[in-house]
Protein backbone atom coordinates (compact mmCIF):
# COMPACT_ATOMS: atom_id res chain seq x y z
CA UNK A 1 0.00 0.00 0.00
CA UNK A 2 1.27 2.97 -0.61
CA UNK A 3 1.44 6.40 1.57
CA UNK A 4 -1.16 8.06 -1.19
CA UNK A 5 -3.41 5.26 -0.62
CA UNK A 6 -3.27 4.72 3.12
CA UNK A 7 -3.80 8.27 3.13
CA UNK A 8 -6.89 8.33 0.92
CA UNK A 9 -7.96 5.26 3.23
CA UNK A 10 -7.63 7.48 6.49
CA UNK A 11 -9.24 10.24 4.83
CA UNK A 12 -12.48 8.34 3.87
CA UNK A 13 -12.47 6.40 7.10
CA UNK A 14 -12.74 10.13 8.49
CA UNK A 15 -15.37 11.45 6.05
CA UNK A 16 -17.22 8.18 7.18
CA UNK A 17 -17.11 8.91 11.11
CA UNK A 18 -17.87 13.09 10.46
CA UNK A 19 -20.95 11.89 8.24
CA UNK A 20 -22.16 9.58 10.72
CA UNK A 21 -21.57 12.12 13.88
CA UNK A 22 -23.25 14.79 11.29
CA UNK A 23 -26.22 12.63 10.91
CA UNK A 24 -26.47 11.52 14.35
CA UNK A 25 -26.06 15.54 16.33
CA UNK A 26 -29.85 16.35 16.60
CA UNK A 27 -31.63 19.04 15.07
CA UNK A 28 -32.82 21.89 17.23
CA UNK A 29 -32.52 25.00 18.99
CA UNK A 30 -30.36 23.36 21.93
CA UNK A 31 -28.39 21.81 19.68
CA UNK A 32 -26.93 24.28 17.16
CA UNK A 33 -23.22 24.64 18.97
CA UNK A 34 -23.17 20.86 18.49
CA UNK A 35 -24.41 20.74 15.10
CA UNK A 36 -22.15 23.44 14.42
CA UNK A 37 -18.98 21.76 15.51
CA UNK A 38 -19.56 18.98 13.84
CA UNK A 39 -20.34 20.48 10.66
CA UNK A 40 -16.68 22.18 11.35
CA UNK A 41 -14.85 19.28 12.36
CA UNK A 42 -12.49 18.82 9.42
CA UNK A 43 -11.81 22.71 9.34
CA UNK A 44 -10.85 22.60 13.43
CA UNK A 45 -9.27 19.34 12.55
CA UNK A 46 -6.78 21.26 9.73
CA UNK A 47 -6.20 23.96 11.85
CA UNK A 48 -5.08 21.92 15.27
CA UNK A 49 -2.58 20.58 12.74
CA UNK A 50 -1.34 23.68 11.05
CA UNK A 51 -0.70 25.48 14.67
CA UNK A 52 0.71 21.97 16.07
CA UNK A 53 2.93 22.06 13.01
CA UNK A 54 3.77 25.14 12.82
CA UNK A 55 5.25 24.95 16.68
CA UNK A 56 7.47 22.05 16.30
CA UNK A 57 9.30 23.52 13.59
CA UNK A 58 9.50 26.66 15.13
CA UNK A 59 10.64 24.72 18.20
CA UNK A 60 12.97 22.67 15.55
CA UNK A 61 14.65 25.87 14.12
CA UNK A 62 15.02 27.41 17.27
CA UNK A 63 17.03 24.14 18.47
CA UNK A 64 18.90 23.66 15.26
CA UNK A 65 22.42 23.02 16.67
CA UNK A 66 24.45 25.70 15.24
CA UNK A 67 28.33 24.12 14.42
CA UNK A 68 30.51 26.85 15.40
CA UNK A 69 33.11 24.15 16.79
CA UNK A 70 32.95 22.32 13.44
CA UNK A 71 33.63 25.15 11.51
CA UNK A 72 37.07 26.00 13.99
CA UNK A 73 37.86 23.11 13.64
CA UNK A 74 37.52 22.73 10.18
CA UNK A 75 39.58 26.11 9.36
CA UNK A 76 42.16 24.87 10.77
CA UNK A 77 42.51 21.65 9.76
CA UNK A 78 42.42 23.13 6.12
CA UNK A 79 46.14 24.96 7.37
CA UNK A 80 47.13 21.91 8.81
CA UNK A 81 46.31 19.74 5.40
CA UNK A 82 48.03 22.05 3.00
CA UNK A 83 51.40 22.76 5.01
CA UNK A 84 51.64 18.87 5.05
CA UNK A 85 50.92 18.53 1.52
CA UNK A 86 53.19 20.91 0.08
CA UNK A 87 55.68 18.86 2.54
CA UNK A 88 54.92 15.94 0.60
CA UNK A 89 55.44 17.37 -2.58
CA UNK A 90 52.09 18.73 -3.64
CA UNK A 91 52.42 21.65 -5.82
CA UNK A 92 49.39 24.11 -4.27
CA UNK A 93 47.79 26.80 -6.60
CA UNK B 1 35.18 -10.58 9.20
CA UNK B 2 36.23 -7.62 11.01
CA UNK B 3 40.12 -8.25 9.50
CA UNK B 4 38.83 -8.19 6.81
CA UNK B 5 36.44 -4.99 6.02
CA UNK B 6 37.43 -2.58 3.64
CA UNK B 7 36.27 0.82 3.05
CA UNK B 8 35.58 2.31 -0.45
CA UNK B 9 34.80 6.10 0.04
CA UNK B 10 32.93 7.46 -3.52
CA UNK B 11 33.69 11.21 -3.85
CA UNK B 12 32.36 12.56 -7.04
CA UNK B 13 33.71 15.59 -7.83
CA UNK B 14 32.81 18.65 -10.31
CA UNK B 15 35.12 21.43 -10.00
CA UNK B 16 36.19 20.89 -6.43
CA UNK B 17 40.36 21.22 -7.13
CA UNK B 18 40.61 23.32 -3.81
CA UNK B 19 38.81 20.84 -2.09
CA UNK B 20 40.05 17.63 -3.04
CA UNK B 21 43.52 17.98 -1.44
CA UNK B 22 42.17 18.65 1.81
CA UNK B 23 39.43 16.08 1.68
CA UNK B 24 41.80 13.67 0.74
CA UNK B 25 44.19 14.42 3.39
CA UNK B 26 41.32 14.21 6.08
CA UNK B 27 39.96 11.13 4.80
CA UNK B 28 43.97 9.32 4.83
CA UNK B 29 44.10 10.66 8.58
CA UNK B 30 40.69 9.67 9.69
CA UNK B 31 41.30 5.99 8.44
CA UNK B 32 45.15 5.80 9.04
CA UNK B 33 43.99 7.18 12.94
CA UNK B 34 40.89 4.55 13.39
CA UNK B 35 43.06 1.88 11.61
CA UNK B 36 40.77 0.70 9.15
CA UNK B 37 41.10 -0.58 5.49
CA UNK B 38 40.29 2.17 2.90
CA UNK B 39 40.41 3.41 -0.68
CA UNK B 40 39.40 6.66 -2.17
CA UNK B 41 37.59 6.12 -5.30
CA UNK B 42 37.26 9.95 -6.94
CA UNK B 43 34.86 10.20 -9.93
CA UNK B 44 35.20 13.16 -11.50
CA UNK B 45 32.82 14.27 -13.96
CA UNK B 46 35.41 16.07 -16.89
CA UNK B 47 35.52 19.05 -14.25
CA UNK B 48 37.32 22.28 -16.18
CA UNK B 49 39.24 23.50 -13.46
CA UNK B 50 41.47 21.11 -13.67
CA UNK B 51 40.26 18.46 -10.75
CA UNK B 52 41.81 15.48 -11.99
CA UNK B 53 45.48 16.64 -12.45
CA UNK B 54 44.99 17.46 -8.75
CA UNK B 55 43.79 13.96 -7.99
CA UNK B 56 46.45 12.88 -10.04
CA UNK B 57 48.98 14.54 -7.83
CA UNK B 58 47.03 12.76 -5.04
CA UNK B 59 47.62 9.47 -6.17
CA UNK B 60 51.40 9.95 -6.55
CA UNK B 61 51.57 11.19 -3.40
CA UNK B 62 49.10 8.38 -1.46
CA UNK B 63 49.42 5.45 -3.96
CA UNK B 64 47.09 4.51 -6.90
CA UNK B 65 45.85 1.37 -3.68
CA UNK B 66 44.38 4.26 -1.88
CA UNK B 67 43.55 6.54 -4.82
CA UNK B 68 41.54 5.23 -7.05
CA UNK B 69 40.88 7.35 -10.37
CA UNK B 70 37.52 6.69 -12.13
CA UNK B 71 37.10 10.13 -14.43
CA UNK B 72 33.98 10.68 -16.70
CA UNK B 73 33.70 12.76 -19.98
CA UNK B 74 30.93 15.53 -18.59
CA UNK B 75 28.78 15.94 -15.63
CA UNK B 76 26.27 12.79 -15.60
CA UNK B 77 24.60 12.94 -12.45
CA UNK B 78 25.51 11.21 -8.99
CA UNK B 79 23.25 7.49 -9.33
CA UNK B 80 25.17 7.12 -12.15
CA UNK B 81 28.58 8.36 -10.58
CA UNK B 82 28.07 5.70 -7.20
CA UNK B 83 27.46 3.06 -10.23
CA UNK B 84 30.70 3.97 -12.00
CA UNK B 85 32.36 4.13 -8.35
CA UNK B 86 30.68 0.95 -6.93
CA UNK B 87 32.12 -1.10 -9.93
CA UNK B 88 35.82 -0.51 -9.08
CA UNK B 89 35.05 -0.68 -5.49
CA UNK B 90 36.71 -3.25 -3.83
CA UNK B 91 35.58 -2.44 -0.32
CA UNK B 92 33.28 -4.84 1.30
CA UNK B 93 31.29 -1.52 2.11
CA UNK B 94 30.97 2.06 0.93
CA UNK B 95 30.95 5.39 1.98
CA UNK B 96 29.14 8.08 0.05
CA UNK B 97 29.98 12.01 1.22
CA UNK B 98 30.17 15.10 -0.52
CA UNK B 99 33.79 16.54 -1.61
CA UNK B 100 33.18 20.18 -0.86
CA UNK B 101 34.26 19.60 3.20
CA UNK B 102 30.51 19.64 4.26
CA UNK B 103 31.08 16.52 5.29
CA UNK B 104 33.90 15.92 7.74
CA UNK B 105 35.83 12.32 7.60
CA UNK B 106 36.15 12.09 11.82
CA UNK B 107 32.51 10.51 11.60
CA UNK B 108 33.63 7.84 9.38
CA UNK B 109 34.48 5.81 12.21
CA UNK B 110 31.29 6.84 14.39
CA UNK B 111 29.40 5.38 11.47
CA UNK B 112 31.49 2.22 11.17
CA UNK B 113 31.05 1.30 14.86
CA UNK B 114 27.40 2.18 14.90
CA UNK B 115 27.13 -0.37 11.92
CA UNK B 116 29.11 -2.72 13.57
CA UNK B 117 26.53 -2.52 16.56
CA UNK B 118 23.95 -4.34 14.73
CA UNK B 119 25.11 -4.94 11.41
CA UNK B 120 23.08 -2.40 9.77
CA UNK B 121 22.62 -2.55 6.34
CA UNK B 122 23.11 1.25 6.01
CA UNK B 123 24.00 4.20 8.50
CA UNK B 124 23.04 7.81 7.53
CA UNK B 125 24.11 10.59 9.26
CA UNK B 126 22.06 13.17 10.89
CA UNK B 127 21.94 17.21 10.96
CA UNK B 128 18.60 17.01 12.69
CA UNK B 129 18.98 14.91 15.54
CA UNK B 130 21.53 13.71 18.73
CA UNK B 131 24.00 16.56 18.49
CA UNK B 132 23.86 16.81 14.61
CA UNK B 133 23.72 20.65 13.55
CA UNK B 134 24.65 22.68 10.98
CA UNK B 135 27.15 25.78 10.21
CA UNK B 136 26.97 28.50 7.60
CA UNK B 137 22.67 28.51 7.51
CA UNK B 138 20.97 31.67 8.20
CA UNK B 139 16.96 31.69 9.51
CA UNK B 140 15.31 32.01 6.67
CA UNK B 141 17.39 28.45 5.01
CA UNK B 142 17.29 26.95 8.58
CA UNK B 143 13.16 27.33 8.66
CA UNK B 144 13.14 25.49 4.21
CA UNK B 145 15.19 22.80 6.20
CA UNK B 146 13.04 21.81 9.46
CA UNK B 147 9.97 22.60 7.43
CA UNK B 148 10.97 20.34 4.24
CA UNK B 149 11.63 17.47 6.57
CA UNK B 150 8.87 17.52 8.88
CA UNK B 151 6.64 17.87 5.37
CA UNK B 152 8.70 14.84 4.49
CA UNK B 153 8.17 12.56 7.73
CA UNK B 154 4.58 13.59 8.25
CA UNK B 155 4.00 12.01 4.15
CA UNK B 156 6.52 9.29 4.44
CA UNK B 157 7.39 8.45 7.71
CA UNK B 158 10.40 7.14 6.61
CA UNK B 159 12.12 5.97 9.84
CA UNK B 160 15.25 8.51 9.22
CA UNK B 161 15.69 11.62 10.34
CA UNK B 162 17.39 12.88 7.49
CA UNK B 163 16.29 12.05 4.32
CA UNK B 164 18.22 14.54 2.10
CA UNK B 165 21.89 14.08 3.72
CA UNK B 166 24.51 12.35 1.45
CA UNK B 167 26.72 11.02 4.11
CA UNK B 168 26.36 7.34 4.40
CA UNK B 169 28.02 4.23 4.69
CA UNK B 170 26.51 1.42 2.81
CA UNK B 171 27.12 -2.46 3.05
CA UNK B 172 27.94 -2.77 -1.10
CA UNK B 173 25.91 -5.19 -1.84
CA UNK B 174 23.17 -2.94 -0.32
CA UNK B 175 24.11 0.28 -2.42
CA UNK B 176 24.23 -1.85 -5.11
CA UNK B 177 20.54 -3.38 -5.28
CA UNK B 178 19.55 0.52 -4.22
CA UNK B 179 21.11 2.74 -6.93
CA UNK B 180 19.50 -0.03 -9.54
CA UNK B 181 16.10 0.56 -7.91
CA UNK B 182 16.47 4.66 -7.54
CA UNK B 183 15.29 6.82 -10.55
CA UNK B 184 15.41 10.23 -9.10
CA UNK B 185 17.67 13.13 -9.11
CA UNK B 186 19.16 15.74 -6.91
CA UNK B 187 18.08 15.98 -3.07
CA UNK B 188 15.17 13.05 -4.04
CA UNK B 189 17.52 10.56 -5.20
CA UNK B 190 19.15 10.19 -1.37
CA UNK B 191 15.59 10.33 0.34
CA UNK B 192 14.19 7.85 -2.49
CA UNK B 193 17.42 5.57 -1.45
CA UNK B 194 16.53 5.28 2.40
CA UNK B 195 12.54 5.26 1.20
CA UNK B 196 13.83 2.34 -0.88
CA UNK B 197 15.45 0.82 1.64
CA UNK B 198 13.22 0.64 4.07
CA UNK B 199 10.76 -0.87 1.82
CA UNK B 200 12.90 -3.15 0.35
CA UNK B 201 13.90 -4.37 4.74
CA UNK B 202 17.59 -3.42 5.08
CA UNK B 203 18.35 -1.88 8.08
CA UNK B 204 18.96 1.91 9.02
CA UNK B 205 21.20 2.89 11.72
CA UNK B 206 21.93 6.90 12.80
CA UNK B 207 24.54 8.90 13.66
CA UNK B 208 24.41 12.89 14.29
CA UNK B 209 26.75 15.14 12.19
CA UNK B 210 28.15 18.32 12.14
CA UNK B 211 27.59 19.87 8.16
CA UNK B 212 29.60 22.39 7.57
CA UNK B 213 28.21 24.71 4.81
CA UNK B 214 30.81 27.10 3.28
CA UNK B 215 29.11 27.34 -0.34
CA UNK B 216 25.70 28.51 1.13
CA UNK B 217 26.63 32.49 -0.16
CA UNK B 218 27.50 31.35 -3.52
CA UNK B 219 24.79 28.21 -4.50
CA UNK B 220 21.24 29.50 -3.75
CA UNK B 221 18.35 27.44 -2.65
CA UNK B 222 16.28 28.48 -5.15
CA UNK B 223 12.72 28.49 -6.37
CA UNK B 224 13.45 25.80 -8.86
CA UNK B 225 14.70 23.11 -5.94
CA UNK B 226 12.23 23.62 -3.84
CA UNK B 227 9.93 22.84 -6.93
CA UNK B 228 11.87 19.71 -7.83
CA UNK B 229 11.78 18.76 -4.09
CA UNK B 230 8.35 18.91 -4.10
CA UNK B 231 7.72 16.99 -7.04
CA UNK B 232 9.98 14.23 -5.80
CA UNK B 233 8.36 14.01 -2.97
CA UNK B 234 4.50 13.88 -4.24
CA UNK B 235 6.15 10.74 -6.51
CA UNK B 236 7.77 9.20 -3.52
CA UNK B 237 3.76 9.70 -1.74
CA UNK B 238 2.15 8.19 -4.45
CA UNK B 239 4.33 5.30 -5.23
CA UNK B 240 5.56 4.33 -2.09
Amino acid sequence: MTKLVEWLGGAGLFAGVWAYLFISTPVGNSSDFARHFVLFLPFYVLLAFAVISVSIIAWRVYTFNDCEEAAKELKQEIADAKADLIKKGFKLD
Amino acid sequence: MGADDKYSVLLPTYNEKDNLPIIVWLLVKAFTDSGYDFEIIVIDDGSPDGTLDVAKQLQTIYGDKKIVLRPREKKLGLGTAYIHGIKHATGNYVVIMDADLSHHPKFIHQFIEKQKEKDYDLVSGTRYSGNGGVYGWDLKRKVISRGANYVTQVLLRPGASDLTGSFRLYKKKVLEKLVQSCKSKGYVFQMEMVIRARQLGFTIGEVPISFVDRVYGESKLGGNEIYQFAKGLLYLFATT
